[in-house]
């Protein structure tokens, strides 16, 4: 029987609905943003929520955050802090990804410098200068940790953790082959011939990540080229020369290293945790890391419990004759900022003023063995034999070089990351590295010229 | 004339009828499969950063930018070698298999479902697992061939560029083989048994059935799974991603990784739109190959 005439529009109707609803359903898919007005009813008072990207995956970094949010939420009902954890790696592309689809974090973890440049630019994160004024909230950071959040001059992101690299290393292994701390390129050199004669991997290295072995290069660039100079030429607008003969020069002589056997052999699928692995388990006696990794070897979670106190660190040597301040140290602090779409400013600056106070930096302190950015944060108190070593180098030296690859442009960075690994695997030069730098650089700088 | 224009509106709505009992599944397929697609091919003609803010039209010039990057070269490149040697190693196994499991025995059985279990596994959880299986320090399998040379074993299966293709391939192959014996034993078990029956009876062996009916009648099934293979192994993403990233220096780089890095990690949405649209001409391509082999073995 053929449908009948008003059953067709129904029949029609339906599948209308039908299909409207299943858009409707997808559009609905998304977690609903509940403003200061809340959606609460009449019983439930409206809490705000503010989501809050976080890298801190592991202890003690994790655990100790969660207790300063039960704190903040203490003091705060009102407010519900959504933290939600990404592993820095991941989170370089997870957070884009939320940026370009227009669902960033309210607060989310930045990397200063070009990385954050960028977002500045595009207007994705909110300028901070106005708020940073007020009740002196900008001046109780440490001095020079706010210039890699400030764009144009204008603040885009408050510091939160001090990060420099050092090299870790085993005295224990040193003093029984009667070598000390070294002073210079050569004396690091002999050290590693040392280990390496007796078929010891000197230096624990892994690069799957790719910018462990930059860190190296960033370093002898800066010893040989310069600071100033260094700077200018990563500018994405203005830099990409790299003319001055220290940048081959350094790269050379991380060649040496690679080429000489003193980094983990196949460091290229080697993971951050092998190499941490490979250093407690006193399998090499170096490991150039930073001091996010403080924590990481006070930690009985993480590292075998006779090796806590066995390890100590010393500075990148200086590289005589070279044109840099020998005494700089390389890092960066790592930070937060407000994204721009955010519905929940006030609730999330609420929290970002909360997170970096004084009294929770001194907490922070105490749990990571962290340099917190906030003045007074480091006490005798609170910090441990490293972290007060740290603290007394980081106040006594010239100046601190940021990593190369947050001042580098996106396309510049990848193409010279990738080189790097090249050469750790011996397919690509050092004059290689630099040409594939220059010519990533040459089109990020064409791209600047025509924003 | 309202019977006339009530059959002119019966006959109207009775030739939309079949469209409305679409409607639905077309609506999800255009929202996220031709709508995304379309949007790639609009963004493959700009130079799209979202971070940073900035579009600009660039016509063709993230096509020529992509076409004659030597990074898009090795990928393809790693990409028809993982087809080839996915084809060469998955379909004779996966047949094998299939041939010898068509039984109904528990044993087959078991062993079917056996093979079949490694599919279920999301690819993350193998790309992890088989990641700490390979370790070039730490690893179970150079720690078990250390055991058998009676020296430590330092074969960096995921490190060492010349090898990290191999290994991601081999355990492609050891998470697919299962389904494609699936595949072929579907079509295995459609041949008719009758004429097993009669070539036992005029005294055809194992090999001489497998040769002389199975693989004859199931020329058009193992075509079929042949390009499935191929289709598979252009889009391949997840496992190379979560081992290598594409590493080391771009050795394990597929097409997959090569759009993913260049539009993620590199900023450049639209010259990784261009990446995609390529995957997408060329795995179409196969798709066409594969709808005419379905429609002619339809025909048959």
């Amino acid at each position: 029987m053929p449908p009948s005439c008003s059953a067709v529009p129904r029949a029609l109707a339906l599948v209308a609905a039908l299909t409207l609803a299943t858009v409707g359903l997808v559009a609905c898919a998304r977690k609903p943003q509940e403003g200061p007005s809340g959606a609460g009813g009449v019983s439930a008072p409206a809490r705000t929520v503010v989501r809050f990207a976080s890298v801190w995956v592991n202890p003690p970094r994790q655990p100790a955050l969660e207790k300063v949010v039960e704190e903040f939420e203490a003091l705060h009902p009102e407010i519900d802090i959504e933290v939600t954890y990404t592993a820095p790696d991941d989170y370089k592309m997870a957070i884009r990804t939320q940026v370009a689809a227009g669902e960033a974090p309210d607060v989310f973890f930045v990397w200063p410098g070009e990385w954050l440049w960028k977002f500045a630019r595009g207007e994705q994160v909110m300028d901070l200068t106005d708020e940073l004024a007020k009740d002196g909230w900008g001046d109780q950071f440490l001095p020079n940790s706010m210039p890699l959040f400030q764009y144009e001059g204008r603040a885009y992101g408050v510091p939160m953790l001090m990060q420099c690299k050092y090299f870790f290393y085993n005295p224990e292994m040193f003093a029984e082959r009667g070598l000390s701390e070294p002073q210079t390129w050569d004396d690091l050199i002999t050290i590693c011939e040392t280990f390496k004669r007796e078929e010891i991997v000197p230096i624990a290295l892994s690069n799957t990540d790719r910018w462990p072995l930059h860190h190296y290069a960033t370093i002898l660039w800066q010893r040989l080229v310069g600071e100033d100079q260094l700077l200018r030429d990563l500018d994405r607008a203005t830099g990409g020369a790299y003319a001055h003969p220290g940048y081959r020069q350094g790269l050379e002589m991380l060649e040496e290293l690679v080429s000489r056997g003193y980094f983990t052999p196949g460091a290229n699928g080697e993971t951050r945790d092998s190499a941490r692995l490979l250093f407690a388990t006193e399998q090499s006696p170096m490991f150039f890391t930073a001091t996010w990794d403080l924590g990481w070897f006070l930690d009985e979670r993480q590292t075998p419990p006779e090796f806590i106190d066995k390890w100590d660190m010393f500075q990148f040597p200086s590289v005589p004759g070279g044109e840099g301040n020998q005494d700089y140290m390389m890092g960066a602090p790592d930070g937060y900022a407000v994204y721009s779409g955010t519905k929940v400013k006030d609730a999330a600056l609420t929290w970002l003023r909360y997170f970096t106070s004084p009294e929770v930096g001194r907490q922070l302190v105490t749990e990571l063995q962290e340099l917190v950015c906030v003045q007074g944060a480091v006490t005798d108190q609170n910090a441990g034999r490293r972290l007060q070593k740290y603290a007394n180098d980081l106040s006594s030296a010239p100046g601190v070089i940021p990593w190369a690859d947050i001042m580098l442009e996106s396309s510049a960075r990848e193409a010279f990351l990738d080189a790097l690994q090249g050469m750790l695997d011996g397919t690509v030069s050092p004059e290689g590295v630099l040409q594939r730098l220059r010519e990533a650089h040459a089109q990020a700088r064409v791209e600047a010229a025509s924003e | 004339m309202c019977l006339i224009g009530a059959q002119v509106r019966h006959r109207t709505a009775h030739r939309l009828i079949p469209y409305g009992f679409v409607a639905p599944a077309l609506g999800v397929f255009g929202l996220f499969a031709l709508g995304p697609i379309l949007f790639a091919v609009v963004l493959a003609l700009f130079h799209w950063d979202p971070v940073g803010g900035t579009t600009r039209f660039v016509g063709l010039g993230n096509f020529s930018q992509i076409l004659t990057d030597p990074r898009t070269h090795s990928a393809l490149r790693n990409n028809i070698l993982w087809i080839v040697l996915s084809l060469g190693i998955q379909l004779p196994i996966a047949l094998l298999l299939a041939a010898t499991l068509s039984d109904a025995s528990r044993s087959s059985r078991l062993l079917r479902t056996l093979f079949f279990s490694p599919l279920v596994i999301p690819a993350v959880a193998i790309g992890l697992l088989f990641g700490i299986i390979l370790d070039g320090h730490f690893g179970s399998l150079n720690a078990a061939l250390g055991l058998l040379k009676g020296e430590a074993v330092r074969i960096g299966w995921l490190s060492d560029p010349r090898l990290a293709l191999i290994a991601l391939i081999g355990v492609a192959c050891w998470q697919y083989t299962g389904f494609h014996m699936m595949v072929l034993l579907a079509g295995i078990q459609s041949i008719p048994h009758e004429l097993y029956e009669a070539a036992a009876l005029d005294g055809a062996g194992w090999w001489a059935r497998l040769t002389r009916i199975t693989l004859p009648l199931l020329r058009q099934v193992l075509l079929v799974d042949a390009l499935l293979i191929a289709i598979g192994s252009m889009k391949v993403f997840d496992l190379v991603w979560v081992m290598t990233r594409g590493g080391p220096n771009n050795a394990t780089d597929v097409l997959a990784t090569h759009m993913y890095s260049t539009a993620i990690m590199s900023e450049q949405m639209g010259a990784g739109s261009a990446i995609a649209l390529l995957m997408l001409a060329i795995t179409l391509g196969f798709a066409i190959i594969h709808a005419r082999l379905a429609a002619r073995g339809g025909g048959d």
